[in-house]
């Protein structure tokens, strides 16, 4: 029987609900979103093949409160996925299993950091 | 005297159509284990329910199960411990439920046994036997404590994803005979470890390191493992 991910996910973060499992919850719907972007970024960017003005009128779109707050989203999940994904390889390559609960916590705040400052930056 | 409600996931799949949680009033007393509520629940409550434990002081890794979050040994779990007046017990995870909270290991141990966990020396000792400084001895602490409850494979969500993975109880005594100065079986051990349903499956949850009773670090020991194999791979002029 094909399992649904999200299902899957969700019983087994209540099922081990620490901060390892945590991460990777959002490691996976981060990553799920950010493939789901690449499509709707190219669907975007593909109406150059249409001209100057097709193009400017696709971009021009996005160019609204909605739209910054979409790309603030992608933003945000990027960022996310970029420090779990260096935080997991330095836990692997580098001898720092034991100290990965120290690391959550110290990439969470470099986290909020950023997403904090990205509200006056795309707003 | 202090009572505590249990609620325990019952399932008979030979009679049951889907499980169920029972609730039972439990009386404690200082220092109780789960365990102990687990065996007045059958003694007096409920004669019906099924559960597996052998030596009650965590040694023999019987009665590891699901309880009020987390994965773990009921005879080292006390109730007062837990803090709470409702205790919701389960059964481990992504293994088939026999009855109640009883479970079919046999894939545990398929898996376990396909990684040849005993020492494969050679060569025959050159001496009366086969001597070991303090040195390499110190390196197999932390690696031979295992004492193979499957609390880490339950809580493992790639055993789950990945029906061949060989979990973390399985690695970490793979990198425990590879660890040792006396066996002479490394290679062949990380390439059974290298492939698909190997050490490159492991997805570093930590749920292992979280639930492991021993306090053991089984991530540790896979991410070890994955150094070894990159190493081997990536330095083939040393073949």
């Amino acid at each position: 029987m094909k399992k649904n991910i999200i299902s899957v996910l969700l019983r087994e973060l209540k099922l081990n609900f620490n901060p390892g499992m945590i991460s990777f919850f959002f490691h996976r719907i981060t990553g799920i979103g950010i493939v789901i972007y690449i499509f709707l970024h190219l669907w975007t960017l593909s109406a150059v093949v249409k001209g100057r003005d097709a193009f400017n009128h696709s971009i021009v779109k996005w160019d609204n409160t909605l739209g910054h707050f979409f790309e603030y989203l992608i933003m945000i999940a990027v960022l996310y996925h970029l420090l779990n994904g260096i935080r997991i390889i330095a836990a692997d390559l580098f001898k720092l299993t034991l100290f990965h609960k120290k690391m959550f916590w110290a990439f969470g705040i470099i986290f909020i950091v950023f997403a904090v400052y990205s509200i006056k930056v795309f707003f | 005297m202090e009572k505590v409600i249990f609620k325990v996931f019952r399932f008979n799949p030979e009679r049951d159509k889907k499980p169920r949680f029972d609730k039972y009033e439990v009386p404690i007393r200082n220092g109780m284990t789960v365990l102990d509520a687990l065996y007045y629940i059958q003694g007096y409550l409920d004669g019906s329910l099924a559960f597996r434990s052998s030596c009650r002081e965590g040694v023999c890794g019987s009665c590891g199960m699901h309880i009020n979050g987390k994965y773990r040994l009921a005879c080292e779990t006390q109730i007062n411990r837990l803090k709470s007046k409702k205790i919701t017990i389960k059964p481990l995870g992504h293994l088939p439920v026999i009855k109640d909270l009883v479970v079919d290991m046999t894939d545990f141990w398929e898996k376990y046994s396909y990684i040849k966990p005993y020492l494969i020396a050679g060569a025959p000792p050159e001496e009366n036997e086969r001597i070991q400084t303090q040195d390499d001895r110190n390196k197999l602490d932390g690696l031979i404590d295992c004492i193979l409850c499957a609390c880490c494979y339950a809580a493992c969500t790639i055993t789950d994803t990945e029906k061949n993975y060989l979990g973390p109880a399985a690695l970490l005594k793979v990198d425990r005979f590879v660890e040792d100065s006396r066996d002479n079986n490394k290679k062949e051990r990380l390439l059974t470890v290298s492939g698909d349903s190997g050490i490159f499956r492991c997805h570093t949850l930590f749920n292992c390191q979280e639930v492991c009773p021993k306090n053991l670090d089984p991530t540790g020991a896979i991410a070890r493992l994955k150094r070894m194999a990159i190493s081997n791979t990536l330095c083939f002029w040393e073949k």
